[in-house]
């Protein structure tokens, strides 16, 4: 005789099967546990205890859910089998019926039991789908962009507030770290030395300019205060330079484990920037490689399909090397050929993973190409440009 | 039947006319909105510029197929802010499915919603596929879709061929611009109107949802 195993929120019904029910087994305790712990195939007392009193009823067939229950009774010497996908939808639409009709829970009880158990089960999974790598390393990589964001905005402002003092040295010194260093290091103008500014591996002329530029400096007096407040915000942002350090090699780390051949193909910064815009590595890897070229560009995207003009060439992968550093007319062709690489590079990060070489290589060969086919600047259609132009303009 | 209280009403609030509900949870404010006493009874004010469903009551919904002791099926949930109202509305008696796939508005969605209101189940799954919400039971009165996909049409109507009871009402959010930015608004809603129709259902009516939110429309059809 056949039974049917159903396995729910509030417990085991088994029922004959023209679900009739025969009887009803609750879960001790723990159902969420329970429930999984008898779906992935262990034997719980639970089901050890429905097993021997529905073969004292005379069955010897079982129909279940999930191939694991079923392996595991089948390795147990018993006939099993699933339930179709449509005979499952059928039972489990109705189990709250059920489950009343077999004694295990009220009908109130029941809508509970199955409350309770879906908020535990969304938990689990909510934790499931935070603790996903990817997801750490799309943080990562905004609060690296983030940190830098405030360097420059910082730095910035201890250009202007230290200008007031001594304005000449911002031409001078461009890099915003070793301008902060500068303020950290003298304070005032008047403390500079030729041996200490040598010291901080600076070339001989910049020393001069410095030098010289302190001697004439049409720069204010500064208290002791502001000072002071100058040079506590410009340690602080020294502490922001080591962070983003850090950061970037985190970043850098992560992405190789989590998508090492995205990291290849793109380079690991932008390789992680996409896969924050696109939301996940799953994400990416889901995308055309016409979407991947241009994601990060979605205003002039949309604009462009708006006002029927050109559509852009590239959104976050004109950060990569290849692209920004060659001649415009070849910056189109080569972030496709990036994009298209980087698709398939997605795809098999994802689902099949280790490092395929042969990516960056056909990449390298192809960018080779353009270089040469398009070594020139294309000859411009000036009619044509007109008209493209009014129309980018128009309606 | 004789209804004792009205879970869903309009009250003046500092002058103005406000759609209110009946708090479900005393005391417990789900996204800051304003709780008022009305004649010993709590309810929570209803933002139309927060929830779209606030916007078609106020820019005249017909029918209003949400109503005390329904069953219904929420695709989208986000973080809760509608869905929390439709709770107050359908009662202790109601129950509310609600969907929700992106971790980070689930989590709100249960720590804010569903902690503290009995007739909220959670479903942490893809609205695509209908055939693994786990905690669902039984056919629902009203599907309630708020997707923002492109093609969110097509994937309301896969649920509710699943799990709309026949004669059930769909009520459709349609937000033009996640469809076609290029389009008219007015020819996408018409053209998703006319999918529905094509699948069988029939479409009641049509609400654009301007002011509260552009480019935005509810459809309400019903499955037969």
């Amino acid at each position: 005789m056949k039974a049917f195993l159903i396995l729910c929120e509030g417990g085991i019904i088994v029922t004959d099967d023209d679900l009739n029910i025969v009887f009803a087994k609750r879960y001790a305790d723990e159902p969420f546990k329970t429930f999984n712990r008898i779906q992935n195939g262990e034997f719980t007392p639970e089901i050890d205890e429905v097993l021997s009193k529905a073969v004292e009823k005379g069955f010897d067939e079982f129909v279940v859910m999930g191939e694991r229950l079923r392996d595991s009774l089948v390795e147990k010497g018993f006939k099993a089998e699933t339930f179709t996908a449509n005979e499952l939808g059928r039972i489990w639409l109705n189990r709250v019926e059920l489950m009343v009709r077999s004694g295990l829970a009220s009908q109130e009880e029941s809508l509970s039991i199955i409350r309770d158990f879906a908020i535990e089960r969304s938990e689990a999974k909510l934790r499931e789908l935070s603790s996903k790598l990817d997801l750490q390393l799309v943080e990562s990589i905004q609060a690296l962009d983030e940190v830098d964001k405030s360097i420059n905005l910082l730095a910035t402002r201890v250009k202007e507030w230290y200008g007031l003092h001594f304005p000449e040295l911002a031409s001078i010194i461009s890099d915003l770290k070793t301008y902060c260093r500068f303020v950290v290091k003298y304070g005032r103008r008047d403390r500079l030395n030729r041996e200490g500014l040598i010291e901080d591996d600076l070339p001989e002329k910049k020393v001069n300019a410095i030098l010289n530029a302190a001697l004439r400096s049409k720069g204010g007096e500064l208290r002791d205060e502001d000072l002071k407040g100058l040079m506590k915000l410009s340690e602080e942002i020294l502490h922001l330079f080591d962070l983003k350090e850090y950061l970037m090699k985190h970043v850098i780390e992560t992405i190789e484990q989590v998508a090492p051949n995205v990291a290849m193909v793109a380079g690991p910064t932008v390789g992680a920037r996409l896969i924050a815009k696109a939301g996940s590595l799953e994400k990416l890897a889901q995308l055309p490689s016409s979407t991947i070229q241009i994601l990060g560009a979605e205003k002039a995207l949309f604009r462009a399909l708006r006002t029927k003009s050109k559509p852009p060439k590239h959104g976050i992968i004109f950060q990569h090397p290849a692209v920004h550093s060659a001649p415009k007319w070849q910056r189109g062709k080569i972030a496709r050929s990036i994009a298209n690489k980087i698709a398939i590079a997605a795809r098999i990060d994802l689902y099949r993973g280790g490092k395929e070489k042969w990516l960056e290589d056909d990449l390298k060969k192809r960018l080779e190409e353009i270089k040469v086919k398009y070594s020139e600047p294309p000859t411009i259609d000036r009619k044509k440009l007109k008209e493209v132009k009014k129309r980018g303009k128009g309606s | 039947m004789v209804k004792e209280v009205n879970r869903l009403r309009k009250v003046k609030v500092d002058g103005e006319e406000r759609l209110a509900t009946l708090n479900l949870a005393e005391g417990i404010q789900v996204y800051n909105e304003r709780l008022i006493k009305l004649n010993g009874l709590e309810y929570r004010v209803w933002d139309p510029f927060r929830s779209k469903l606030a916007a078609a009551l106020l820019k005249g919904l017909k029918e209003n197929p949400i109503d005390e002791g329904i069953k219904l099926l929420y695709l989208g949930v986000s973080t809760g802010t509608t869905a929390s109202h439709i709770s107050d509305i359908i009662g202790e008696k109601g129950i509310l499915f609600g969907v929700e796939f992106a971790p980070r508005v689930a989590r709100e969605f249960i720590d804010r919603v569903v902690k503290y209101r009995r007739n909220v189940i959670p479903i942490i799954e893809d609205a695509r596929r209908p055939d693994r919400y786990f905690s669902i039971f039984g056919k629902v009165d009203v599907v309630y879709c708020d997707l923002a996909q492109p093609d969110q049409t097509d994937i309301a109507i896969l649920n509710c061929k699943r799990y709309l009871k026949n004669g059930g009402h769909l009520l459709l959010v349609v937000k033009s611009r996640s469809i076609d930015v290029t389009k008219q608004p007015k020819e996408i809603f018409k053209g998703e109107a006319e999918k529905l129709e094509n699948e069988g259902f029939r479409v009641n009516q049509i609400i654009n949802l301007d002011p509260f939110d552009k480019d935005h429309a509810l459809i309400d059809a019903i499955m037969e």
